[in-house]
């Protein structure tokens, strides 16, 4: 990957003395503000005529950023640009052949007991191959330029198309998980394998993230569960609760008990309301929680729903503990706390974050 | 109360911000909209700006009163907040924008300087960006970036925040900083030029082609393109087509001067340029990371 310096010489000088075009249109003379201008904007219409802080200013930039950055990719998710056409798939230049994979499966269902050609693994695959069948088919249809008629007319076709787009890229994740899985699949089946359905469990929800970031971010090679455990109570102890969450599912995915259960642990209320936890990040308290010191009941539900998700998945694993802070969770809820309840803890551990600031 | 707004799978919620602005009949023309918006607000006086601000303050507090949506859910700043991040952040990135499908001639309004609730441009803000369907979807813009889309039968999905996840995407890697930030420049400038050239292009193969081959640009040391070296790679990369070095200049010529169009139109220098590249790449990755989130919570409910 180039450096930026290099992208910063090639281009941006280069175009600092590129000629100078004229937009067209009726609205030339109505310019954009500047970046610096923007966040003026910003500020004067969120907050009103007074003086901002450095750091009012630098949040606001972040923000503003962000809104624009988003407005850039809005735009492929509106369907453009003009030529709308729907992505290749990122393994190979052909479409994924998805005929040898339902033959590996009949072949190997048939080798097997009745039982494996029913597991959810196995159903998983096929509604996912008829879903990709069907892009397949549009994908061809479109390249070829005879893309159906309601793709290329009128709004609801530019949703439609936008809605498949949607789908493709959803499904482009999963085309690389398919054909990770066919290759598992065949290897199984040329072994003669009787665990077919045990293992496929597992490929199918590590293989789209592993393949996904090998092609998106070019990453080395994957870490053991137990580092990326200890990188992720590492950033726990920093505060840095966000990036411990990255890490800590990674592990978790790969089967580690303990990730899974501290993962859990940062979506608690009851764990991020302890006057232990280091939250001078921010991380892990709710935005709201931080700003507004407000947190939503729905919200505080989320939260409390996504740590249970993680405990149980933890207890399934072999966490002993996870039983434990399952009943705590339990426990406070018989007393009759909903989430609007819960969102006292949030909002305790909101205003340790906003004194930790000061 | 939420209902009324319907769920549309093209929204945006990559980021911070989404796209279910209404627009006039496609895509193309909600994005010019945005952008019109954006320089009408820019062309108001400051005390038209100022009216503005305090109409759509009013206009959020009544929609979230008669909504009957309490504080702790939602308060009147933020939504406010919602619709100026939304207007504010408009980019342009011309080429694929055609500025015909403008919805509106802002010849046609009246403009007085001094009564700004009679000025025609602010009156068409308001109704732009303070009408009932608007600040709906502005309202649930915000609850998506706090739970995620709503699901068909209703409700949320129970995921992991996006909001919460917008950091580094991979703090385990010990790569530079520096090396950290030019790779997301890069994808983000990628991004872009996807949107704007097609993959056939000669100006997105070229593209692809540097932003991969980092030996290319450390070649020459005047600052020159090494067209011949660019030339060679090209034609082993993309057999399909003969390259040459004039087809490879105006390639070359072709992308700078898209840049310098997009700096100039938009007002970015060079560092907000770069750093909105870097923010395009790491939302998408956070986009895709999302959609991994999703289909992990999936395997762990079902």
């Amino acid at each position: 990957m180039a450096t930026k310096q290099q992208f910063n010489r090639v281009f941006v000088q280069e175009a600092d003395g590129a000629p100078k075009g004229v937009v067209r249109g009726s609205l030339a003379r109505l310019g954009f503000p500047t970046f610096e201008e923007r966040v003026g904007l910003f500020l004067k219409a969120v907050h009103g005529e007074r003086n901002f802080t450095n750091e009012e200013r630098a949040d606001t930039r972040e923000r503003i950023l962000a809104a624009m950055a988003a407005s850039i990719l809005a735009k492929s998710e509106a369907g453009f640009p003009k030529n709308a056409r729907v992505r290749r798939p990122l393994i190979g230049a052909k479409p994924l052949e998805t005929g040898a994979i339902r033959a590996a499966l009949a072949s190997s269902s048939q080798r097997r007991s009745s039982d494996n050609a029913d597991t959810p693994s196995v159903r998983i695959i096929l509604d996912e191959l008829a879903d990709l069948e069907q892009l397949t088919a549009a994908h061809r249809s479109n390249e070829a330029g005879s893309m159906p008629a309601q793709v290329r007319e009128g709004a609801l076709a530019t949703s439609q198309l936008s809605d498949r787009r949607q789908n493709w890229r959803f499904h482009r994740g999963t085309f690389i998980g398919v054909g990770a899985i066919a290759a598992v699949i065949f290897i199984y089946v040329a072994l003669g394998g009787s665990w077919f359905g045990e293992n496929l469990n597992s490929t199918i929800t590590s293989s789209p993230q592993a393949e996904s970031r090998g092609t998106s971010l070019a990453a080395g090679q994957p870490r053991p569960a137990e580092e990326l455990v200890k990188r992720g109570r590492e950033l726990v102890v920093a505060g840095n609760m966000s990036a411990a969450r990255l890490v800590l599912r990674q592990a978790a995915e790969a089967g580690n008990a303990s990730a899974a259960l501290e993962l859990g642990a940062t979506y608690d209320p009851i764990y991020l309301a302890r006057p232990s936890v280091t939250i001078a990040g921010g991380g892990g308290v709710p935005r709201e929680s931080q700003t507004v010191g407000v947190v939503s009941s729905e919200l505080s539900s989320a939260y409390i729903a996504t740590a249970r998700a993680w405990y149980e998945k933890a207890k399934e694993l072999g966490a002993t503990e996870a039983q434990e802070r399952l009943e705590r969770l339990d426990v406070v809820e018989a007393k009759g706390w909903e989430g609007g309840r819960f969102s006292v803890l949030f909002q305790r551990a909101g205003r340790r974050w906003r004194a930790q600031r000061r | 109360m939420l209902a009324a707004v319907s769920e549309s799978q093209t929204s945006n919620r990559i980021g911070d911000s989404a796209a279910s602005s209404p627009s006039p009949s496609d895509g193309s023309g909600g994005l010019a909209r945005g952008q019109l918006r954006l320089q009408v607000l820019w062309s108001l006086p400051e005390g038209h700006q100022r009216y503005l601000f305090e109409e759509v303050h009013k206009l959020c507090r009544s929609h979230l009163r008669r909504q009957r949506v309490p504080p702790s859910e939602m308060t009147p700043e933020e939504l406010v907040s919602e619709i100026w991040q939304k207007l504010i952040g408009t980019v342009s990135l011309l080429d694929a924008e055609s500025s015909d499908c403008f919805p509106v001639n802002p010849r046609e309004w009246s403009v007085d300087p001094h009564a700004p609730e009679r000025d025609g441009r602010v009156v068409w803000l308001v109704e732009e960006i303070g009408g009932s369907e608007a600040l709906m979807h502005r309202r649930e813009d915000i609850l998506r970036q706090r739970y995620g889309r709503s699901l068909p039968g209703g409700g949320r999905r129970i995921a992991q925040l996006s909001s919460e996840n917008e950091i580094d995407p991979d703090p385990s890697r010990a790569e530079p900083l520096e090396e950290t930030d030019a790779r997301y420049v890069w994808l983000g400038l990628l991004a872009a030029a996807d949107l704007v050239f097609s993959q056939n292009d000669d100006a997105s193969m070229l593209l692809r082609l540097m932003a991969e081959d980092p030996d290319i640009l450390g070649v020459s040391s005047t600052g020159r393109w090494p067209v011949r070296l660019i030339v060679t790679l090209l034609n082993s990369r993309f057999p399909s087509a003969t390259w040459t070095d004039d087809r490879v200049d105006n390639a070359k010529r072709r992308l700078v001067n898209w840049i310098s169009r997009l700096m100039r139109k938009n007002r970015l220098d060079a560092t907000d340029l770069e750093a909105l590249f870097a923010k395009v790449a790491r939302q998408q990755e956070s986009g895709e990371r999302e959609i991994q989130i999703d289909l992990h919570h999936t395997n762990l409910v079902s």
